[in-house]
């Protein structure tokens, strides 16, 4: 039998609910970044890409053009012959634009030790980033950062090392375009050696917008999760319903069961308490018919018998009283005297007390009233005695007793039954209130007894039962 | 019909009963009917109790109950049948389970008595335990011309009968259960009076009186020892 407590369930479910949103964003974030930065790589490859263009198509074609004498010499114009300022051109272009749909908003720069513009110049992290490539330890770089409280996702990749073709602009002052050298000075962008790497360039985007643009799948995903999550907790919900209804049914069968049991035990009672009275009153009639015969019955005689048969008649009956009222259900809760309950379940034990030959004490050491039902704590007192009983004779225990005791501890009412059958064997000891436990070899133990005992108490009658071994044998304490 | 019951019962009239008992209700009422049929009825209320006033004094019959505290009735028997196999025994109980019978049936019960107890069956019981006392013979022969009748507790020579009294019938049984030895004045002394022994003189008195009726030669005299009942039967 499996149980299920609801709280600590949600409590599990509510965690892994919460771990798992936090494991899917931290993926979602990986997944997304690394999208991202393909996207982002490509973005720089395109710009690498109309550098090379500038640089192999469009200058020798202007430098054809000045050549041919149809632009004059010296000419330099940076709108048309500085890569690095017709792709910053590019992008500021792509970034201003209005109309773009799904635009990136992204920060372009290219960064360089020797800059023309010192707009461009490298600061201490770019140049950190620039001397990896320049040693070729990676090809490109990618991490996230914070700028300004915002986190960022950025990209660098080098541009391509000097050729000879740059070598024109970069390497001498004096073999530059004049008005380039007018423009710039004759200082920035120059002295570079062929193979050199000169400058990278990098990309930052928001890493608000990379999460922005694929926050729906993430919001879907975690709420599919939350419906799966829900699902399974009302699962578990009615399957705990299910259960506990199952459960009071089953407590209730068990319940019937061990008051039938003790109810059989009873009638075994009533019978061996009557058969005393009953051998009296034939005796009385045995000695009335013969009195009679022998004209010996005189009044005085007749009404002594018929006195002696009364308190017999009486005296049974009140044995009859005793069980029904105990088998009475349905009662509501009253107040009771503890006294009056042991003194009941010692009457309604006797026959069984008497025929093994077990002696009963009682110690009433303080005397307290109870609200409840007093049937049921006779019938729980019943079933730890008769536990005890089936001990002695399984165990042949010689001079067996049972004691009770009713006391006041902590402002509490004690009531404590202790046995000398030698203990229980099983630990740990509260095992023997579980139902269908038994310990008992014959058929006799249903093992329901002890297990209704501690509900009649707990449940029923808003008490404590537990169980402890002694010297000679076990204590049951019963606290209310 | 009637009268033969009574008559078979008369044997009982003068002798001992100890009755075993713990419910003071019933020992009353069963001491009570049994004192009907009985000389002598003592009532204990344990086997152990019993086993004392078996020492104290001889018994004719004996009737157990068998659940009782200290020593049950079973056990008691027991003890008892060591060193008495014939005395009559009667059980009465509650507890009819085939245990305890076959258990009763081991120690020679003469009756086994159900409670609740019914007059019936209790003056069965009694008629058996009247029978068996005097071996199921209705009639003694002494010797030629001297017959006893046990039931009347009459003596018949040559068809003169001649009744008995208590003492002398008591002492005539002893006697008769006890022929051609010595039965020493002490034996007398306990089974006729028990503990509350009276003069020598009056068992004399007895002996006196039961030669009158039965002979004097029957019963011959053991100086300072006590007597010897010579019969040939």
């Amino acid at each position: 039998m499996f149980k299920i407590n609801l709280k600590i369930s949600a409590l599990f479910l509510t965690i892994l609910y919460i771990v798992m949103v936090g494991f899917f964003y931290n993926f979602y974030q990986h997944l997304v970044i690394k999208d991202a930065k393909q996207e982002v790589v490509n973005i720089l490859n395109t710009t690498k890409t109309i550098r090379k263009y500038v640089e192999n198509i469009q200058k020798p074609v202007i430098y054809n053009l000045e050549k041919r004498g149809e632009l004059h010499k010296g000419f330099f114009d940076s709108r048309i012959l500085s890569s690095t300022y017709i792709v910053n051109t590019i992008h500021r272009m792509y970034i201003n634009s209005q109309k773009l749909k799904n635009k990136i908003p992204y920060k372009f720069k290219l960064a360089s030790t020797n800059p023309r513009n010192p707009m461009n110049r490298a600061d201490d992290f770019e140049k950190k980033i620039l001397n990896k490539f320049r040693k070729n330890k990676i090809k490109e770089f990618s991490t996230t950062l914070k700028e300004d409280g915002k986190d960022y996702f950025y990209v660098a990749v080098p541009i391509e090392r000097n050729q000879k073709s740059c070598m024109k602009c970069h390497s001498s002052p004096n073999i530059a375009p004049k008005e380039l050298v007018q423009m710039y000075g004759d200082k920035a962008g120059f002295y570079e050696k062929v193979g050199d790497l000169r400058a990278m360039i990098s990309l930052k985007v928001p890493l608000s917008h990379i999460i922005s643009t694929h926050i729906r799948d993430f919001l879907i995903t975690i709420f599919i999760a939350l419906i799966v999550f829900i699902i399974f907790y009302v699962f578990l919900y009615i399957i705990y319903k299910k259960n506990q209804k199952l459960q009071t049914r089953q407590d209730l069968l068990l319940l019937n069961q061990n008051k039938l049991a003790s109810m059989g035990e009873m009638i075994e009672n009533i019978a061996h308490q009557w058969k005393q009275p009953l051998a009296q009153l034939s005796f009385v009639l045995v000695n009335m018919e013969l009195s009679s015969e022998r004209g010996k019955l005189t009044q005085s005689k007749l009404r002594e018998k018929i006195d002696e048969a009364n308190a017999q008649i009486s005296y049974m009956s009140n044995t009859i009283d005793d069980f029904r009222n105990f088998f009475s259900s349905g009662k509501p809760k009253e107040k009771y005297n503890i006294k009056d309950v042991i003194t009941l379940t010692e009457q309604l034990l006797s026959a069984s007390l008497d025929k093994n030959k077990i002696r009963l004490n009682i110690e009433i050491l303080e005397d307290f009233n109870l609200n409840g039902y007093p049937n049921e704590i006779v019938q729980a007192l019943v079933n730890i005695v008769n536990n005890a009983n089936d001990t002695f004779l399984e165990r042949q225990i010689n001079n067996p007793q049972i004691t009770i005791k009713t006391f006041m501890q902590d402002f509490k009412k004690v009531i404590t039954i202790e046995d000398n059958a030698g203990g229980i064997n099983i630990t740990p000891v509260d095992k023997i209130f579980e139902p269908y436990f038994t310990t008992k070899q014959s058929n006799s133990g249903t093992g329901i007894g002890l297990y209704m005992t501690k509900m009649i108490i707990e449940k029923n009658n808003a008490g404590a039962i537990s169980v402890k071994n002694l010297h000679t044998g076990v204590m049951f304490i019963i606290i209310f | 019909m009637k009268t033969k019951k009574a008559d078979l019962l008369d044997i009982l009239s003068d002798k001992k009963v100890l009755y075993a008992e713990d419910d003071k209700g019933i020992a009353k009422n069963t001491i009570e009917i049994l004192e009907f049929f009985f000389q002598k009825v003592v009532g204990v209320t344990n086997g152990k109790e019993a086993l004392k006033e078996l020492g104290n004094s001889s018994y004719d019959v004996l009737i157990f109950d068998v659940f009782m505290p200290e020593l049950d009735g079973i056990e008691t028997i027991k003890k008892v049948r060591q060193t008495d196999k014939k005395i009559p025994i009667v059980i009465i109980s509650a507890h009819t389970e085939q245990e305890y019978l076959w258990r009763a049936i081991e120690l020679k019960i003469t009756k086994y008595l159900p409670k609740p107890c019914y007059k019936d069956t209790l003056i069965k019981a009694l008629e058996a335990v009247s029978l068996e006392l005097t071996d199921n013979k209705t009639e003694i022969i002494l010797y030629e011309q001297c017959i006893y009748n046990p039931y009347t507790k009459t003596i018949y020579i040559n068809q003169k009968s001649n009744k008995l009294s208590t003492n002398e019938s008591r002492l005539l049984e002893y006697f008769i259960k006890h022929p051609n030895q010595v039965v020493s004045y002490d034996s007398i002394y306990s089974y006729i009076w028990g503990l509350d022994t009276p003069s020598k003189e009056a068992i004399k008195f007895i002996i006196k009186e039961l030669r009158k009726k039965i002979g004097k030669e029957m019963i011959e005299n053991v100086y300072g020892v006590g007597y010897i009942f010579k019969t040939i039967y």
